[in-house]
């Protein structure tokens, strides 16, 4: 049901779907139902395709039937006598003890309530789907995308398009949105429930062993996160024929965020190559590898003039700096310059200013485009670690033991060895600075940080080489 | 000069390791799940703390507090490295060595990495023995004889489990638990060489340590064992109350991949003892969507065929065919040649029942094909067998008729 057909049309189809009760061809199916998908997923499988899609409709009908059957239960025998039983019109108006021209009536009737009933059930099979899609996600860290409408809308439509392309990787330097322009677009793709699956892989950072640094250690990750997903975690790693049957038997999204390597993503797209069709995957990477065939790339490159403003703004507003959000264009073209239109960067240097006049932070940091991406981000994140208090500090030092799903409230205590006022002290100043990212729900907050934090925090902070 | 490492994060990690060690030894077997969320923060921590020397001992205790969770989840391929990193830091004491080879031997066996796997069992039981460890040679055993069971050879792995056995009257410090893996391996040794008597017994005392102790995970494996050694040995109704009680168990631990195991095993009971009605039931119940989500066809195939098998017994020959069919395309996925000989086999008894003699004898004939090749396998002569009978039997119909 993905087009929003009026009832009229719904009534039409579920009209054609009872007269088609006992066919065995592809007519007058609801396909498009997801009522009808489910019931099709949780039947015992078949070869006859066409076979199980009838019975996923004519079960769908029965479950509508019995719920005008508890309203008014003459209607649904109405239908239920003629095009299940098939019962000739004058024994069918003898059954229900009517004329012909009034069980016309009750037909017209049924079919009106039928239709309002499974219109009902597909509604909240549609909301509990979503709902479980967007599961799967982890929690955005944004309010809203800026200088990236564009993208957003080819890229969507490149998601949502039934056909190739299978593969689309995005590239673009770190910090600069790749990850939550996915986001955007994934949300928008569980919106349409055009997949039935959305499996989201984030790559970990390059390991601290020697074995994770090859294509085997990202292969490992890969399989066994797909394990985790498609068996709930109860089937250890699946040899990579199963998942190609799985994928195969499954509409599926994958996002494989966050690769660094130049070979893991070119390895990475060439082995899940035969994933595809109907499922789509998506990797993000630093790196760009050579073109390769019958992949979408897309670069992601700094956001313009325009919109870094207005995301100077926005951001400056959220982490209450109101002098900064009402600052003229002029007085905030420098942080553009210094971060050469960078997200993250931008963040960082707005978070500064919270605790700096932004002249001394500005003045401080070099042009964006006299030094390679690196190096800037070097600087700012110095310039950031000696503003923070020595809490915040030692908070930043515990948060590189966290994984990608972060860590909860209690491991940071003990961590810290803080009372809980230094604790949430510390985390708010990271927050407000961009340097912690807030993860699971507000009931239950856990707590990561950006991988480039991470590298900063392992150089330049706790001396860590391998 | 290689600057030193950040004094505040080395205490950090300490802390890190103790804290995860507490977390996970606090959780009980129905809280198996919550390890998922914090798996990778566990893992950055003993990563770090495998390259600080001072963390030795308490990285491997974390990694020891870690292995029932990557075990029950099926994390081997992600951790075993790591184990086997920890087996190799150098000032690590012998028992502590001898354990983390052990484990890091079951997970490489898990994985199906057999070589690595006895590597690491042969060191663990060395560096136990060298030291006079005997709890880490009883340990080094078992898992040993595990590992050997995986790969069929059922004779050499019954062999460790004994050895375990008999140190086991030198130990009086062994817990139970260890002692139940021992009787859980002999158990099911004896089972695949036919000593039924013993696996039994084996498997009997393995229930009585596992109530003991109370490992109900353990529990069910125990009972679901020795409800195929009772069913084997023809005691049929002590299968069945093994399965029922394996089941329950198993439905209170949400472990729907293990509680599909037992109801299949049920379906057979039930399906020998000509009670097709609660076979096929078991069967439905076992057939639920989520294993058709999952990838797991060995048992799907399983089901079908069983399912078909059931269905035929019963002259329900056209929706065997169905189930039969299904089962068939499963086998052939997973090439797996024997049950494929077996379900063809099946499937030409359901086109007999329908007098479909022509397709009938194509079945027979690919059955029979299929199965020669394991004369070694007594199963898979037995079902020959009964192909060869039935082409016969249809041979002749046709001569005479």
């Amino acid at each position: 049901m993905t087009n929003p057909d009026s009832l009229e049309q719904r009534e039409k189809a579920i009209t054609a779907a009872l007269k088609s009760w006992h066919r065995t061809d592809s007519k007058g199916l609801l396909e498009d139902w997801l009522i009808v998908q489910q019931q099709q997923r949780d039947d015992l499988t078949s070869d006859n395709v066409d076979e199980l899609r009838r019975l996923a409709t004519n079960r769908a009908l029965l479950e509508g039937l019995d719920e005008v059957e508890k309203r008014e239960p003459h209607l649904a025998h109405t239908l239920r006598y003629r095009y299940l039983d098939q019962e000739v019109e004058q024994r069918a108006a003898d059954l229900l003890n009517v004329s012909i021209p009034t069980m016309y009536r009750y037909r017209k009737y049924a079919v009106r309530m039928l239709t309002m009933a499974l219109i009902e059930k597909e509604t909240i099979a549609r909301s509990r789907k979503i709902d479980q899609l967007l599961l799967q996600l982890p929690s955005p860290n944004y309010e809203q995308l800026f200088g990236v409408s564009h993208e957003l809308k080819k890229l969507k439509a490149a998601v949502l398009k039934q056909g190739a392309p299978w593969r689309l990787l995005i590239t673009g330097l770190g910090g600069i949105g790749k990850t939550s322009l996915i986001d955007a677009i994934v949300r928008s793709a569980i919106e349409s429930l055009r997949y039935d699956h959305i499996i989201w892989i984030e790559i970990a950072h390059r390991a601290l062993t020697e074995a994770d640094n090859t294509v085997a250690g990202i292969h490992t990750q890969l399989t066994t996160a797909l394990a985790g997903y498609i068996t709930d975690g109860e089937t250890p790693i699946l040899p990579d024929q199963q998942i190609t049957l799985w994928f195969k038997r499954n509409k599926a999204l994958v996002v494989i965020d966050n690769v660094e390597d130049i070979v893991d993503a070119t390895w990475l797209l060439q082995h899940v190559w035969p994933w595809t069709n109907p499922a789509k995957v998506i990797v993000t990477s630093r790196a760009c590898p050579e073109a390769m065939q019958h992949v979408y790339v897309h670069s992601l490159d700094e956001i313009g003039e325009t919109d870094a403003l207005e995301f100077i703004r926005h951001f400056a507003r959220s982490n209450n700096q109101q002098d900064l959000a009402d600052a003229t264009d002029v007085q905030l073209r420098p942080i553009i310059e210094r971060t050469g239109g960078n997200p993250l960067a931008i963040k960082l240097v707005v978070g500064l200013a919270a605790s700096k006049p932004l002249a001394v932070v500005l003045a401080d940091l070099p042009q964006a485009h006299l030094v390679k991406t690196d190096e800037m981000y070097r600087h700012i994140y110095r310039r950031a670690w000696q503003s923070l208090s020595p809490d915040a500090q030692t908070l930043l030092k515990s948060m590189l033991l966290a994984g990608g799903k972060g860590v909860d409230p209690s491991f940071l205590l003990g961590a810290t060895r803080f009372n809980e006022t230094q604790m949430w002290a510390a985390i708010t100043e990271l927050v407000s600075r961009s340097l912690l990212l807030v993860r699971g729900t507000t009931f239950a907050p856990r707590y990561a940080i950006h991988r480039l934090t991470e590298s900063f925090l392992q150089i330049e902070i706790v001396k860590w080489y391998r | 000069m290689v600057p030193m490492i950040d004094g505040e994060f080395r205490t950090i990690v300490a802390f890190a390791l103790t804290y995860w060690r507490d977390t996970l030894s606090a959780l009980d077997e129905y809280e198996m799940h919550t390890f998922d969320a914090e798996q990778a923060s566990i893992k950055k921590s003993v990563r770090y703390a495998l390259h600080l020397e001072e963390h030795q001992a308490a990285v491997a205790a974390l990694l020891d507090a870690t292995f029932r969770f990557i075990q029950s989840r099926g994390l081997w391929h992600e951790w075993m490295q790591l184990f086997a990193t920890a087996a190799a830091l150098p000032d690590m004491l012998a028992a502590t060595r001898s354990r983390m080879h052990n484990l890091a031997g079951r997970l490489y066996a898990l994985a199906a990495e057999y070589d690595t796997a006895q590597s690491h069992h042969e060191h663990a039981l060395t560096f136990a023995a060298d030291n006079g460890l005997t709890v880490r040679q009883i340990q080094a055993h078992t898992q040993w004889g595990n590992t050997l069971y995986l790969q069929h050879r059922h004779a050499e792995a019954q062999r460790h489990g004994m050895k375990a056995l008999y140190l086991t009257s030198i130990s009086n410090v062994l817990p139970a638990s260890e002692r139940l893996d021992i009787h859980i391996l002999l158990g099911l040794t004896a089972t695949a060489l036919g000593q039924l008597q013993d696996a039994i017994g084996q498997l009997e005392q393995a229930v009585e340590l596992a109530d003991r102790s109370d490992q109900l995970s353990k529990k069910a494996m125990a009972l679901n064992n020795l409800g195929i050694a009772n069913q084997r040995a023809g005691l049929i109704a002590h299968a069945l109350v093994n399965y029922e009680q394996a089941l329950r168990l198993r439905e209170q631990m949400h472990n729907e991949l293990e509680r599909i195991r037992v109801l299949l095993n049920m379906s057979q009971l039930f399906g020998q003892l000509g009670v097709f009605d609660k076979a096929e039931r078991c069967l439905h119940r076992a057939n639920t969507p989520y294993l058709h989500r999952s990838a797991d066809y060995r048992h799907q195939a399983m089901i079908a065929n069983n399912l078909g098998y059931i269905l035929v017994e019963q002259n329900r020959a056209p929706e065997a065919i169905f189930h039969l069919e299904r089962a068939i395309h499963l086998w052939r996925h997973l090439d797996d040649p024997l049950n494929l000989g077996n379900t063809v086999g099946e499937l030409g008894r359901a086109y007999v029942q329908i007098e479909a003699y022509e397709e009938a004898v194509d079945c027979f004939e690919q059955s029979i094909a299929l199965l020669s090749q394991y004369p070694d396998n007594d199963w898979a002569v037995e079902v020959s067998a009964d192909a060869i009978e039935a082409l016969n039997q249809l041979n002749s119909r046709r001569g005479s008729g």
